[in-house]
Order: structure tokens, then C-alpha cells, then sequence
């Protein structure tokens, strides 16, 4: 069980520069954070270091305690299953049926023998139908990924964080393919799934009144460094211009 | 100046000229020239007619069913060691090399799996066979375990370079929540790459009926035993009845690799 998330003074550095400074954050279960930031600030690289999917240069995370870097792989697997991210781009290969890209979502929990079954019978096609069928994509449950557009490529992909139920969500930029209308119907569908499933969620965002209006804290980052991290309704004009502008 | 030039390729001339001449003479010396077409068309007409009797025939089909299934045996068995070994040895998906983990006994181990298909793939098919003859006495067994040997090398090959070029980044993210290597494999790297995977297996398949063919000769069963014993024989009408079959089932294997490249790939 996921219960709590400490960064200890994490930073992140490729051969050239440091992109990740001094990082200390503590995340809760059930929190709703919006992660905000100009482009190339480092939203990305956090959620990743997030997950568990960069080692960072310098720091600790802590996972209910536990150090999680300097742990066994048996550890960090169990933990890995807690946590699953969607990516900014989706990621589905491009030959594959959309009913078998939600699939994949399974495979951490499920043994070797049940993904190979899997992938002649389908055994989770009823709950993939109805997650499809809230999206309003049922009829492309035999398409490839290559035949629907992008918009809808980014539903299939939020449609696999439903279907796997982690404790944590972690979603970078979800709304960014999809047109306004459609963007607030899949954020209030992402916000009913972390109600049911009383989930942590972590999601980074270009639009600051969506993360006031439906997110209880905001964490912003400028250039690598952590500018604001509070309530989402402390957030004032002068804080959101520090973020974005760096001043 | 103008001289100069002159001169320079009066030189160039005399040079090519010698050159031609000492050619020449060489020619002369070696009897290169000097072919013998009197015996040809004698020995080119016992080739015919073509040998066509029922059990003769008979045998003939028999030999190139065995040849055939040598090759694909042999492939099904290479493909069922390589798939997964490459699935092993890629740096894909491997965790150690995703998140950075210094795991020094995981990169040896891959490194020393490499090397070992490096060492089953430096033989020749041929060179192989003709040491399990020896072990294994003439017949099928010996061709079949020659071309597994040598072909899961280099199918091993191949397919940790095809894994290894495949778009990293959906594989990654399965790794990163939690799923093991071959789940990912099943996943998103066989989507990815299937179609390149199954026309080299398709390719490999052609070599292999090839290989065959010349392994059958070392003693190795099939159609290419059948030719190297007539040949021995000196019964040349059935060697061309065999050269026949020969080139129509490499035809025949081709519109079938055609065939399933258009279904797969």
C-alpha cells in the first residue's frame, strides 16, 4: 500500500547541467496535485523521478519509509506496480488493436503464462469495453493505433491508467491533443475515476485556472527549481507571473 | 612545356604496350588459350534425356520432402532459442540499463552471452556438419543440428539488433510500472517489430533449404545426397533431373515466402 512520498534534497544532472535542483517534496495518499511550468521547466523530468523512471544524480526518495534507490529489485518492482505514468506522448506501438493496448495495461499484475494467453483471449474485453464506451470510443475497439487521430490517441492512452487502477496516477500534460470541450469531459472523468478509486494523482498542466478549479494543491516549477508549492486557491496572479516569467 | 608532354606520354604509350605484350606471353606460357572444346558437347549430351522413371521419381519427391523439412525443423527450433535469448541479451528491456542501475554481473552475464552466439555463428554450416558426421553418423540429425547451431547465431544476431533499433519508449514505460521483460516483449516490442522479425525468419527459412542442399552432400540426407551419389555414380541423366527439381523448388519456396511476407508483414 501506497501511503507516502518524501524527495530529499533531489536534483538531477546530465553530462552538461544540472536540470533538476534541490528538490524536497512530501506527497501524501489521496492528494490532487497540478504540476505547472513553462515549457522545458522540467515537468517532465519530475514526473519521471516521480515514478521511479530516472535515478536521480543526488538525494533520496523515500517510499512509506523506505529508501527507494537503495533497495533490491524485488522491492522496487513491488513498488513500481503502485505507480503508473501516461505519457505526453502516447506511446502504444502503432500496429497494435486498440483492445490490445489496453491490455498491456494488466501485464504487471498478471504472471507470464496469463500475458501470453492474453493475447489470444482476451480476458478483460467486458471492463475494456466499458471504459471505451464512457470515452466514446467503443467502435474503435478493433482499429490499430495508427488509424486514430492524435485527440483520441491520448484518450486511449488516459483509458489505460483507468483500466490499471494504480495508487498513484501520474498523467503529463493529458489535455494537451484535445480541443477544450473534450479536455474538461476527460479531466472530470479522470477526477470521477480518483474518487472511485481513491487514488493519488499527480498531473502536470499548461492552463493554471483548470489546476485552481479542480486541483486542491499546485506545485510550480521554473527553470528546474521549485517556485510555489501550496493550496491551489493561495495561488495569486503575482505567484502564477513568478512561475512563468521567473521573476 | 610542350615537349614535356610528349615525351611524358610517349612513356605512358610504351609502358601499355609492353605491358600488352608481356600479357600476352604470359597467356602463351600457361596455355590459358589453349581450350579443348572437342570433348564438351560429348560429355554435355549424357546429361541427356532427363531420367524420368516412376521410381526414380519417387525417390526424388521422398528426398526433397526431407530436404525441405530439414530446413524448416531446423528453423522452427533456431527460432524457439533465439526469440527469447534475444529477448535476454537486448538492451531494451533491460531494467538495469533503463534506470541506470551499475550492475556490473548483469552486463557481464549479457556480454558473455553475446560472445557465446559469437562462437556458433564463426563456423560455416559445412565445416559444422562435417564434424557432426562424425559424431552422429550420415542422416538427418546431423544437417538439422549443423544449421540450428550455426543459424541461432546469427538469428540471435539479428534480432537483438532489431529489438535494440525498435522505438524504446513504449517498452520503457511498461518496465518503469512494475512488468518483467518478457511481458513487455509480448507487448509492445513484438507489435513493433513483428513484420521485420518474420520476413528475416522467412529469409533465414530460404537459406536454410539452401543449406540443406549443400549439407546433403557432406552426407546429411536429402536431395543434395541423392545428387552427390549419382554424380558419383556417373548416372548424369538423374543429376539433371535433380538440377531441375532443384531450381523449381527454389522457386517454389520463394512464392511461398512471397506469400506469407504479403499475409504477416
Amino acid at each position: 500500500m501506497f501511503n507516502h512520498l518524501k524527495l530529499e534534497n533531489l536534483s538531477l544532472k546530465n553530462d552538461k547541467k544540472t536540470l533538476l535542483y534541490n528538490l524536497n517534496i512530501e506527497i501524501v495518499e489521496k492528494e490532487k496535485i497540478a504540476v505547472i511550468g513553462p515549457t522545458g521547466a522540467g515537468k517532465t523530468l519530475f514526473l519521471n523521478l516521480l515514478c521511479f523512471g530516472l535515478r536521480p544524480s543526488e538525494g533520496n526518495i523515500f517510499v512509506n519509509t523506505e529508501n527507494f534507490w537503495k533497495k533490491n529489485n524485488l522491492f522496487q518492482n513491488q513498488i513500481r506496480k503502485y505507480f503508473y505514468l501516461i505519457p505526453q506522448i502516447p506511446d502504444m506501438p502503432y500496429r497494435q488493436r486498440v483492445i490490445s493496448a489496453l491490455h498491456a495495461s494488466y501485464i504487471n499484475k498478471w504472471s507470464l503464462l496469463k500475458v501470453i494467453a492474453s493475447l489470444f483471449f482476451p480476458f478483460k474485453k467486458k471492463s475494456i469495453e466499458l471504459v471505451l464506451k464512457e470515452l466514446g470510443l467503443f467502435e474503435k475497439i478493433d482499429e490499430t493505433i495508427e488509424n486514430l487521430s492524435g485527440g483520441q490517441r491520448q484518450a486511449i492512452s488516459l483509458a489505460r491508467i483507468f483500466l490499471s487502477q494504480p495508487e498513484v496516477m501520474i498523467l503529463d500534460e493529458p489535455l494537451s491533443a484535445v480541443d477544450p470541450n473534450r479536455s474538461d469531459f476527460l479531466l472530470k472523468k479522470i477526477l470521477e475515476y480518483q474518487k472511485k478509486t481513491m487514488a493519488t494523482i499527480v498531473c502536470s498542466l499548461h492552463q493554471p485556472d483548470i489546476a485552481k478549479k479542480y486541483f486542491t494543491r499546485v506545485i510550480g516549477i521554473n527553470n528546474g527549481k521549485i517556485v510555489y508549492d501550496g493550496t491551489s486557491n493561495k495561488l495569486s496572479q503575482t505567484q502564477q507571473e513568478k512561475i512563468y516569467k521567473g521573476k | 612545356m610542350k615537349n614535356y608532354f610528349l615525351i611524358k606520354n610517349t612513356v605512358y604509350l610504351v609502358i601499355l604496350f609492353l605491358t600488352i605484350i608481356f600479357s600476352g606471353f604470359i597467356i602463351e606460357k600457361s596455355n590459358l588459350l589453349n581450350l579443348n572444346f572437342n570433348k564438351v558437347e560429348e560429355v554435355f549430351s549424357l546429361f541427356f534425356p532427363l531420367e524420368y522413371s516412376k521410381e526414380f521419381l519417387f525417390i526424388t519427391i521422398e528426398n526433397t520432402f526431407i530436404t525441405v523439412s530439414i530446413a524448416t525443423i531446423s528453423i522452427l527450433i533456431s527460432t524457439f532459442i533465439s526469440l527469447p535469448m534475444s529477448v535476454f541479451c537486448s538492451k531494451n528491456l533491460s531494467s538495469s540499463t533503463i534506470f541506470k542501475n551499475k550492475n556490473k554481473i548483469k552486463d557481464l552475464s549479457r556480454y558473455f552471452l553475446k560472445t557465446n552466439f559469437l562462437f556458433l555463428r564463426s563456423l560455416p554450416e559445412i565445416i559444422v556438419a562435417l564434424l557432426l558426421v562424425r559424431i552422429l553418423g550420415l542422416g538427418v540429425n546431423a544437417a538439422i543440428l549443423s544449421i540450428v547451431i550455426t543459424f541461432t547465431g546469427f538469428m540471435t544476431k539479428v534480432f537483438i539488433e532489431i529489438i535494440d533499433s525498435s522505438n524504446s519508449i513504449s517498452s520503457e514505460n511498461l518496465i518503469r510500472s512494475g512488468a518483467g521483460k518478457f511481458k513487455v516483449f509480448f507487448y509492445t516490442t513484438l507489435p513493433l517489430c513483428s513484420k521485420e522479425i518474420i520476413s528475416y525468419i522467412v529469409f533465414r527459412w530460404e537459406c536454410a533449404i539452401r543449406t540443406s542442399l549443400i549439407l546433403g552432400i557432406v552426407g546429411a540426407g536429402g536431395l543434395g545426397q541423392q545428387m552427390e551419389l549419382a554424380l558419383k555414380m556417373m548416372d548424369l541423366n538423374e543429376v539433371s533431373t535433380i538440377v531441375f527439381v532443384l531450381i523449381f523448388l527454389v522457386y517454389i519456396c520463394d512464392q511461398i515466402s512471397n506469400l506469407i511476407r504479403k499475409v504477416f508483414v
